[in-house]
């Protein structure tokens, strides 16, 4: 189990994303290939008020990408900025949806990562309640595209391929 | 086709109803009218990128390597926001008018007007996330609100500065 300071903290630790799946956060053994977590809400730091119980379900899904993409990122070097980036969108989801269990897997490229998130955010964006959370989603939404167009660029790829950034290319 | 047939329980049902109709009618309403407005100011900003893109194809090739390829995404926008528009019931928006005179602009003030412009641009489409009640609409604004999101990494870039600043990018007003 891993609480949410250690999950934070356990970004900061190098070599476990790059060595695939089968790593759990935190850990230099061999795990199963999903690591479960719970995060208390009593070692949050409220910055966003919890949101209600179908908005809270709705975001779990986007806690676990996160999660994987603080791992990820974790154990590549030159992406220091882009994991920085999505600890803040963590910390900020595990705040709006506290006490909730979660799992992730370390093994997705990285711009296969930004496009599912991106996915992931498209399709609850409008299952959202509470507009506070529609315009948390939002921003998360440009930061993950200004990545992938910073990835792709870094892959030879173009920045901007496309009008719509759907995350389903 | 045969028609319905009205038994006494679909009458009670219909009856029981109708204040439920009555009340969510002029709710259902205010909610196209309020989508409307932020859809309006949406596609007023994006029309107002697109000249800009347009203007700047030509010149300094620095430039308009980038507009040109940004026009052309811009063009799709305002055709969908036009489009909700329509479909909302709604006037159109005409063309901006009060455009600056970009050819007497370096290269690079050229590159920091449309950076200004789609940092403005990504504020009102952030803020509208929030406002926008329907579905559809929410989820256009949010496919375009990321391609702004990438224009800003290019013209970031070709500016020398820092193509990812924030963690959660809310534009700028």
């Amino acid at each position: 189990m891993v609480n949410r300071r250690t999950l934070l903290a356990a970004a900061a630790a190098t070599g476990f994303a790059g060595c695939g799946a089968g790593k759990a956060p935190g850990s230099r053994t061999p795990a199963p290939p999903a690591a479960t977590a719970t995060p208390p809400a009593a070692t949050a730091t409220a910055t966003a008020t919890p949101a209600a119980g179908a908005d809270a379900e709705l975001l779990l899904p986007l806690i676990e990408l996160k999660a994987r993409a603080v791992a990820i990122y974790g154990g590549r070097p030159g992406l220091e900025r882009l994991r920085a980036h999505e600890r803040v969108h963590l910390a900020r989801l595990l705040d709006a949806a506290p006490g909730r269990p979660f799992h992730y897997r370390v093994n997705t490229p990285p711009i296969e990562l930004e496009l599912e998130q991106l996915a992931a955010q498209l399709a609850v964006l409008p299952r959202l309640a509470d507009p506070r959370l529609r315009t948390l989603i939002a921003g998360m939404y440009a930061t993950d595209s200004e990545h992938l167009a910073v990835l792709r660029r870094g892959a030879g790829r173009e920045a901007v391929p496309r009008a719509f950034v759907t995350g389903g290319t | 086709m045969t028609a319905p047939v009205l038994t006494r329980r679909r009458a009670l049902v219909a009856v029981a109803s109708a204040p439920l109709l009555l009340v969510a009618a002029p709710v259902l309403a205010a909610d196209i009218s309020a989508d409307a407005a932020v859809v309006t100011e949406l596609l007023r900003a994006e029309l107002l990128l697109q000249k800009s893109y347009e203007a700047c194809s030509s010149g300094p090739r620095r430039v308009s390597r980038i507009a040109r390829r940004f026009w052309a995404h811009e063009v799709q926008h305002t055709a969908a926001l036009a489009q909700a528009l329509e479909a909302l019931g709604a006037p159109g928006v005409p063309p901006p008018r009060d455009l600056p005179v970009l050819s007497r602009h370096s290269p690079r003030g050229r590159l920091r007007y449309l950076l200004a412009l789609e940092e403005t641009t990504l504020a009102t489409m952030h803020a509208a996330l929030g406002e926008l009640s329907d579905d559809k609409l929410l989820q256009t604004t949010a496919t375009i609100l990321g391609c702004q999101a990438q224009h800003l990494v290019v013209l970031r870039e070709a500016l020398g500065r820092q193509p990812l600043p924030a963690a959660l990018d809310a534009g700028r007003r």
